[in-house]
């Protein structure tokens, strides 16, 4: 192929791509790079076109303000006639206002934050569905962090800079972005999307509760609440042990850390998280010496069928004392945890049992050795007189 | 010497060896016979248990019966007997019944399951695992599919 | 007893009992040579401990079920259920480490006394073959519970012949029956294990005693020398023999069962295709083969580890002097020492390597090739 045949095949290419999008406005069929992004995007699949958002050449026309793009965005996207098709909502606008992001836009004409292109892009804006989507839950954390990380920026606003570094090393984030599982939470779960708002302290119990409902419901009936309602800034529900952004997942040395940051000097309460602490500790442990012990005796091949169920009762209880200690109510964690110890000692007597009867057939070894050494000698006795 | 040998020692040696040998026959064949026998109804293929009688289950009575070092737990329903792993599929607990919701309940974090096994509330990410039911002659069976 | 000359009469009546009698007896009173002794009797151990391998792999088979899904839940079952399903097991397993070494024994007792010598090459090479065969049976019989250990065994001994130039791969599948080691090479591996090598070993022990008996006994007289034994100079095999035998067969039972109370065999872990445990090491008979493979590259180590094979089998025809005193044989002698003593070496390397042990004090790791590297205890866990 020469040079100029290739030159005329690839202004076709962009021209029937061009005209494809744009029938006869005539500034769109210039060969593009936002030709190139837009195709592929849900508003090309929705089979929108260029002047549909570009009402005049974008070469000649002036710099929109982040004010005119949300308005702009919000002609379709707040008209349910234009939605309903799709099943999309239409209070975005309406949320988005709502936002620290547009408080600050709509009401001080702050230009610095976010609107609707800078989380979904521009011409290529994809289904939040779709992997490669800004908003999908494996992306959002770095789309927010196109800010929220920014030091410079953060520092005009008074806000830290670090959360999104944070939120990586946390639990939630390892669920999510190692192991794939988009039930565990990214920055919007928590903020919100469109409606973009920390959640006051007050709130946070609830953000929290809308997935882990059995600790928000045990905590609420838990001295702990009371402090939480009282409200001026004293307890902050789940945070206050916890955290938020970097969050763990829990493990009794959270008692350790934790409850110091109040009750130092209070003897008293420290007291209660000891014996908490100590009736966790001692079931963990309890659980974990019997799977041990449980684990060796299977693979040496004894019966163990009855031991591994009473085994998974053990962890029932261990893993209801973990949620359960969220009420700090000790009358109803005890029963539990000698349920639990009940039950491993169970379980060590039955592994003891079994152990016995391997020391009876150890035993058993002294009549057959003497059987087998008496006929020996029989033998050697009956050559010998056979020799003579 | 050959002479001199008391015929009775001789044979008292040979009875010796005899009663010896008949012994050790004794002792092999033993064994081989009752691990011949069956140890229980059913062999080392499929893993069944029997969650008792049908007439000790009322409607909606549960029970959790262990099929090999599995827990189920077998409902009576209206329209018969369901079985399901009793493993909650979040962290493993042993699920129950709740009696007010008619629902599988999981004591540790309030995860409910649906009478088809299907998490309806709470944290489990999975439905359980059905095990099959079968009932004969008046005996409710449990097995692993 | 009364009723035996009943039955004699009617089966005489339509056979001629009396020349079965007669071989019969000529057979169990057989006349040994004088020198027959205690070395002697590992043949007939081997020869017990393989109707032990027949009859408890018979009723092993009653509860085993060869299929990915079952194999490793019905040695369970065998092992927790079933009554003394753990003695019948015990028996299987730890008869055959018994027979492997019984077997052994028995082929160093005739390499040192010079038996293999003219006229017995053939009772030697089929020898070789039952060797081989029982080998094969340790190897397939290995699989069978299907754990993490005996699966992954399998992986790195199959492999192994992949290496054999130019036919290396397609053994490989044929062996595997298919890609890695699945379900197909279990069915393979059951199908040798009980049906074609027990039978191939049967009709190869048949004859390997059929041939001992009609040429008799080695002595230690040089080939060509050798007289018939003379009426009354020779020991019966029945009684005489049999009941040396009998005291040693009281000392191998009492041995099997320690080892299976004491020593008892696991059950392990199921096998898992996506798990490798480390440091898979085969079954104790191919440890010094196995480490020898480690020092050469595939093909060639291959080729290295079959010369004492091929050595072994042609034995006879290369050492072919009438000598049999090994005392006047030291070449001979010589070579089947520095074999023994390398075997021994090689196994041991091959046991110790891929460990860590403490030697005065101090922490070494062995890597594969068993060499030591020290472990300082500021870095610890990390090798050099
Ligand atoms: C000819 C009759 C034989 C039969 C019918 C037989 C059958 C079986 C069966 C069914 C198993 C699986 C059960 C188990 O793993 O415990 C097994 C395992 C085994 N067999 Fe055999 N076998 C025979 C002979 C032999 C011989 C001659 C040897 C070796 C010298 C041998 C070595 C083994 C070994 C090493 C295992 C694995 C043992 C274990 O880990 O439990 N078998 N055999
Ligand atoms: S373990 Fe069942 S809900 Fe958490």
């Amino acid at each position: 192929m020469n040079a100029a045949r290739r030159i005329m095949l690839a202004g076709a290419l962009c021209w029937s791509a061009a005209t494809a999008f744009a029938a006869d406005t005539p500034w769109t069929d210039k060969c593009t790079e936002q030709t190139r992004l837009f195709t592929g995007s849900a508003h090309q699949a929705a089979g929108l076109k260029c002047e549909d958002c570009h009402t005049a050449d974008p070469k000649t026309q002036t710099a929109k303000d982040k004010q005119t793009i949300a308005e702009s965005c919000a002609k379709c996207h707040a008209d349910v006639r234009k939605m309903n098709p799709y099943g999309l909502p239409t209070d975005q606008l309406e949320s988005y206002k709502t936002s620290k992001h547009g408080e600050a836009l709509f009401s001080k004409g702050d230009q610095r934050v976010a609107v609707c292109t800078d989380c979904h892009g521009t011409h290529d804006i994809l289904k939040v569905r779709s992997p490669e989507a800004r908003t999908h839950p494996s992306n959002i954390t770095d789309t927010c962090g196109r800010c929220h990380s920014n030091e410079k920026l953060m520092s005009q606003y008074k806000l830290p800079s670090d959360v999104v570094a944070k939120y990586k090393t946390s639990y939630h984030a390892h669920l999510v972005l190692k192991k794939g599982d988009f039930s565990a939470p990214t920055c919007v779960t928590c903020h919100g999307n469109h409606g973009a708002m920390p959640p006051g302290t007050k709130e946070v119990g609830q953000v929290c509760g809308k997935c882990h409902v059995r600790q928000r419901e045990l905590f609420e009936k838990s001295p702990h609440a009371e402090a939480a309602a009282a409200g001026a800034g004293l307890f902050s529900e789940c945070v206050s042990c916890h955290g938020n952004h970097a969050i763990q997942k829990a493990s009794p040395e959270l008692f350790q850390t934790s409850c110091i940051q109040c009750h130092a000097k209070d003897p008293k309460q420290l007291a209660v998280r000891t014996a908490t602490v100590g009736l966790i500790r001692a079931a963990m442990y309890g659980y974990s010496q019997a799977t041990t012990q449980v684990q060796a005796a299977t693979i040496r091949g004894l019966p163990t069928d009855d031991d591994q169920l009473l085994l998974q009762e053990v962890k029932t209880q261990v893993t209801q004392l973990e949620a359960l200690q969220h009420t700090l109510a000790m009358e109803q964690l005890k029963p539990i945890a000698a349920h639990a110890d009940d039950l491993v000692r169970q379980t060590q007597a039955d592994i003891a049992g079994l152990e016995k009867l391997e020391w009876w057939k150890r035993r058993g070894l002294i009549p057959v050795w003497a059987f087998l050494l008496s006929m020996a000698a029989l033998f050697w006795a009956k050559r010998k007189q056979l020799e003579s | 010497m050959n002479a001199q040998q008391p015929v009775s020692r001789q044979k008292f040696l040979d009875v010796l060896i005899g009663v010896g040998l008949a012994a050790w026959a004794a002792a092999f064949v033993a064994p081989v016979l009752t691990y011949v026998w069956p140890s229980q109804r059913r062999g080392p293929g499929t893993q069944t248990a029997s969650a008792g009688k049908v007439n000790e289950f009322v409607e909606w009575q549960t029970k959790v019966v262990a099929v090999g070092s599995h827990p189920v737990i077998v409902v009576r329903t209206p329209q018969g007997f369901r079985a399901y792993s009793a493993i909650c599929t979040h962290l493993g607990c042993i699920v129950g019944w709740d009696v007010v919701r008619h629902q599988i309940a999981c004591p540790c974090h309030a995860g409910y399951f649906d009478i088809n096994g299907r998490p309806v509330a709470g944290p489990p990410p999975r439905p359980l695992a059905e095990y099959g039911i079968a009932v004969v002659k008046g005996e409710v069976l449990v097995k692993s599919t | 007893m009364s009723i035996y000359p009943k039955i004699r009469l009617w089966l005489n009546d339509r056979y001629d009992v009396a020349t079965v009698e007669q071989f019969v007896d000529s057979q169990i009173h057989k006349p040994l040579p004088k020198e027959t002794g205690f070395w002697h009797t590992f043949g007939s151990l081997s020869l017990f401990l393989f109707v032990n391998q027949i009859v408890t792999g018979v009723l092993l088979m009653i509860y085993y079920r060869p299929t990915t899904n079952t194999a490793f839940e019905s040695v369970r079952y065998i092992m927790t259920k079933a009554h003394f399903g753990w003695l019948i097991r015990g028996l299987h397993a730890w008869g055959a480490t018994l027979m492997i070494l019984c077997v052994l024994i028995h082929m160093a007792r005739t390499f040192f006394m010079g038996a293999y010598k003219k006229p017995r090459e053939l009772t030697w090479v089929l020898g070789v073959a039952i060797f081989g065969c029982t080998v094969t049976f340790g190897f397939t019989g290995y699989l069978l519970p299907w754990n993490q250990l005996s699966y992954w065994a399998t992986t790195v001994g199959t492999e192994i012949t992949g290496a054999i130039p130019w036919a290396g791969q397609y053994l490989k599948t044929l062996l595997r029956g298919g890609e890695g080691v699945s379900g197909e090479t279990l069915a393979r591996f059951y199908v040798l294990h009980v049906v074609i090598l027990p039978w191939a070993l049967t009709g190869l022990i048949a004859t390997h005693l059929f041939l001992m008996r009609v040429q008799g006994l080695a002595t230690m007289v040089r080939f060509g020398e050798e007289k018939p034994i003379e009426k009354g100079h020779g020991v019966p095999f029945f009684p005489h023999h049999v009941l040396k035998e009998g005291v040693i067969f009281c000392l191998l039972i009492g041995a099997l069962v320690t080892l299976i109370v004491l020593l008892p065999v696991e059950l392990g872990e199921k096998a898992d295709p996506f798990v490798t445990p480390e440091g898979i090491k085969p079954e104790w008979y191919f440890l010094s083969t196995y480490q020898l493979l480690k020092y050469f590259p595939k093909t060639i180590g291959l080729f290295v580890s079959l010369i004492p094979q091929v050595l072994l089998l042609l034995w006879p025809f290369i050492d072919r002097s009438p000598e049999r005193n090994p005392h006047r044989r030291l070449w001979a002698l010589g070579i089947g020492v520095v074999a023994l003593v390398a075997a021994l070496v090689f196994g041991l390397l091959g046991y110790i390597s891929e460990t860590t042990i403490t030697w005065r004090g101090e922490k070494y790791e062995l890597d594969v090739y068993a060499k030591p590297h020290k472990v300082c205890p500021a870095e610890n866990g990390n090798a050099h």
